[in-house]
C-alpha cells in the first residue's frame, strides 16, 4: 500500500511515480473513474441490502445491559 | 459522455512464435494472482458451462501461461469465443471496483477478448462457428456498398430530414433486422416536436468487425463521424446499446473527442416526457418487468432512465430488478453477437435462464431497450416456450402515446 496519495478533483490517487516499474498506470478519463467510484457504491450498497437481514448481532441486548 | 480506460499495450499485437511482451504477462499475472474469483460467479457463460477455463481469470490465465512458454497460440482457437463481452467481470474484479479508480489500473477482460479475437484471425487460427461471423460481416458489407435507399428504407414515409442539430444514427442492424424499433422512435419524436435528422449512408461498424478487423472497422467509424458532422449533428442519438458504447467508448478511444454530443434514446425520450412534451393517452395494463442491456448498463453505467420511463407510463405493473443483480444477467446474444452465432445452445440456455428469472417475478412481457436483446428473446421464447412477450420499450411508449408502430 502506498504511503502518499495524491488527490485530484476530489479523488484519490497513488502517487503515479509508484505504478512504472511493475505494473503500468492505463489511459483513464475522468469519467471512467466515476463510473468504477459509482458501480462500487452501487455494488456495496446491494450487498448490505442483501446481507442485512441475515446480519446477527455480535451480542444479546441482555449480555449488552452487563 | 466519453468513457476512456484502456491499455495502449494491447495496441501490440500477440503472434505465433514470438515472445508476448513483458507489460501483457504482467497484466494477466495480476488477474491470475487474484484468488476472489468474482468474475467467475456472474459470468453468464461460466454459470451456464461450469468451465472455468473461460472465465475472466481463465483467459488471463491463458494468456499468462503463452507468455512463459507453456501454452502455444495454435491451440487458443476456441478460447476466447466464449465470452459475451457483457463487462460483468471487468466491473466486479476487485482490480477495478476496489482499486482501479485509486491505482488507476483496471481489469479490461472485453478489450482483451476483441483483441485477442483480432489477433487469432488475423493469424488465421479460427475458432468454432467463425463462418457464421464471417457471412454477418459480409452481409453487411453488401449493406454497406447498396444504395442509400436501401439502407434508410425502413424510414419511407416518416419524411425525416437529412441535415439537423440532431441526428439519431440507425446502424443495420436495426435498419433491415429490427425497423420497428427505429421507426418507433422517429414517431415518437415526431410527435413530441423534436423529429430528428438521419444519415443518407451509415457505414458498417458492426461488432463483429470489431472482433475480426479492427483497421475495417475503424474507416466506418470516422465515416460515420465524417457523415455526422456533414449532416450538422450537435447531438447524436442511437438506437443501439451496442452503437451506444462504441460512440462512447471506442470512438474517443481511437479517434479522439467527438464533435458531437452522444445521447442514448431511452436518456432522451426520458427527457422528453419529464419536459411535457411526451404525452400519453393509452394505459398499458400488464404486468411488466425490464432487462437491462449489457452494453448500456455493465460498459456504460447507464440504467436510470428507462426505469423512469416504465414508471412514467400509465397503467403498468412493474417489477424490476435491481441494475447490480441483472450484471449477472445477460440475454444470450452477447454485445458482438459473435458469442451467438458461435455457440448457438449456451446462448440458449443463458437467454433461458434470464427469461425464468423474469417468470419469476411473475411478468407478462420483459421489456428491453435494445434490439438484439429483443431479437434473443423472441427465439428463446418461441423455443421454450416460457409464455413472456419480449417488447422493446419504445413500442410501449408508442403505444401509450396512441402512436400505431
Amino acid at each position: 500500500m502506498a504511503e502518499k496519495v495524491i488527490k485530484k478533483a476530489d479523488h484519490y490517487e497513488v502517487e503515479p511515480w509508484r505504478m512504472k516499474e511493475f505494473i503500468q498506470q492505463q489511459e483513464m478519463n475522468g469519467e471512467a473513474i466515476s463510473k468504477i467510484v459509482k458501480d462500487r457504491m452501487n455494488y456495496l450498497t446491494w450487498m448490505h441490502r442483501q446481507e442485512a437481514y441475515q446480519c446477527l448481532q455480535g451480542y444479546t441486548e441482555a449480555e449488552l445491559s452487563k | 459522455m466519453e468513457i476512456l480506460s484502456y491499455k495502449k499495450f494491447y495496441d501490440d499485437p500477440i503472434q505465433k512464435g514470438k515472445p508476448v511482451a513483458k507489460t501483457m504477462e504482467t497484466d494477466c499475472y495480476a488477474v491470475f494472482a487474484c484468488r476472489h474469483k468474482f468474475c467467475r460467479e456472474w459470468c453468464p457463460d461460466y454459470v451456464a458451462e461450469r468451465n472455468e477455463s473461460y472465465s475472466s481469470y481463465g483467459m488471463h490465465t491463458s494468456l499468462l501461461a503463452l507468455s512463459r512458454g507453456q501454452a502455444k497460440l495454435e491451440e487458443m482457437g476456441n478460447e476466447f469465443i466464449h465470452c459475451l463481452e457483457c463487462g460483468q467481470c471487468e466491473l466486479k474484479c476487485p482490480n477495478t471496483m476496489f482499486g482501479g479508480d485509486f491505482y488507476k489500473y483496471s481489469t479490461t477482460t472485453v478489450d482483451l477478448v476483441r483483441k485477442m479475437r483480432r489477433d487469432l484471425y488475423a493469424q488465421g487460427i479460427k475458432y468454432d462457428g467463425i463462418e457464421e461471423v464471417e457471412k454477418t460481416i459480409e452481409e453487411h458489407k453488401q449493406y454497406d456498398a447498396g444504395a442509400d435507399a436501401e439502407l434508410t428504407s425502413w424510414a419511407e414515409g416518416l419524411d425525416l430530414p437529412r441535415k439537423g442539430d440532431v441526428v439519431m444514427y440507425v446502424d443495420y442492424y436495426n435498419a433491415f433486422q429490427t425497423r420497428e424499433v427505429p421507426i418507433a422512435a422517429a414517431k415518437i419524436l415526431k410527435a413530441a416536436g423534436a423529429a430528428p435528422a438521419i444519415l443518407d449512408h451509415p457505414a458498417i461498424t458492426t461488432g463483429e468487425l470489431l472482433d475480426t478487423d479492427l483497421d475495417a472497422w475503424l474507416d466506418g467509424a470516422k465515416r460515420n463521424v465524417e457523415a455526422l458532422k456533414a449532416a450538422g449533428a450537435k447531438k447524436v442519438i442511437l438506437v443501439n446499446p451496442h452503437e451506444y458504447s462504441y460512440f462512447v467508448k471506442e470512438y474517443p478511444h481511437y479517434l479522439g473527442t467527438l464533435p458531437f454530443e452522444v445521447v442514448y434514446i431511452t436518456d432522451y425520450v426520458n427527457e422528453l416526457i419529464k419536459d411535457g412534451k411526451i404525452k400519453f393517452v393509452k394505459e398499458f395494463n400488464k404486468k411488466v418487468t425490464y432487462h437491462d442491456p449489457c452494453s448500456l448498463n455493465k460498459l456504460c453505467g447507464n440504467y436510470q432512465a428507462p426505469r423512469e420511463i416504465i414508471a412514467a407510463l400509465p397503467g403498468v405493473h412493474a417489477d424490476i430488478e435491481d441494475p447490480v443483480i441483472q450484471w449477472k444477467y445477460c440475454c444470450g446474444n452477447g454485445v458482438s453477437s459473435a458469442f451467438r452465432k458461435a455457440l448457438p445452445d449456451i446462448s440458449y440456455k443463458i437467454s433461458t435462464e434470464r427469461m425464468e428469472r423474469a417468470n419469476d417475478v411473475g411478468a407478462e412481457v420483459l421489456i428491453v431497450a435494445c434490439p438484439h436483446c429483443k431479437d434473443m428473446f423472441a427465439e428463446t421464447k418461441t423455443k421454450s416456450g416460457i409464455n413472456i412477450e419480449p417488447v422493446h420499450i419504445l413500442e410501449i411508449v408508442a403505444e401509450c402515446m396512441g402512436i400505431e408502430v
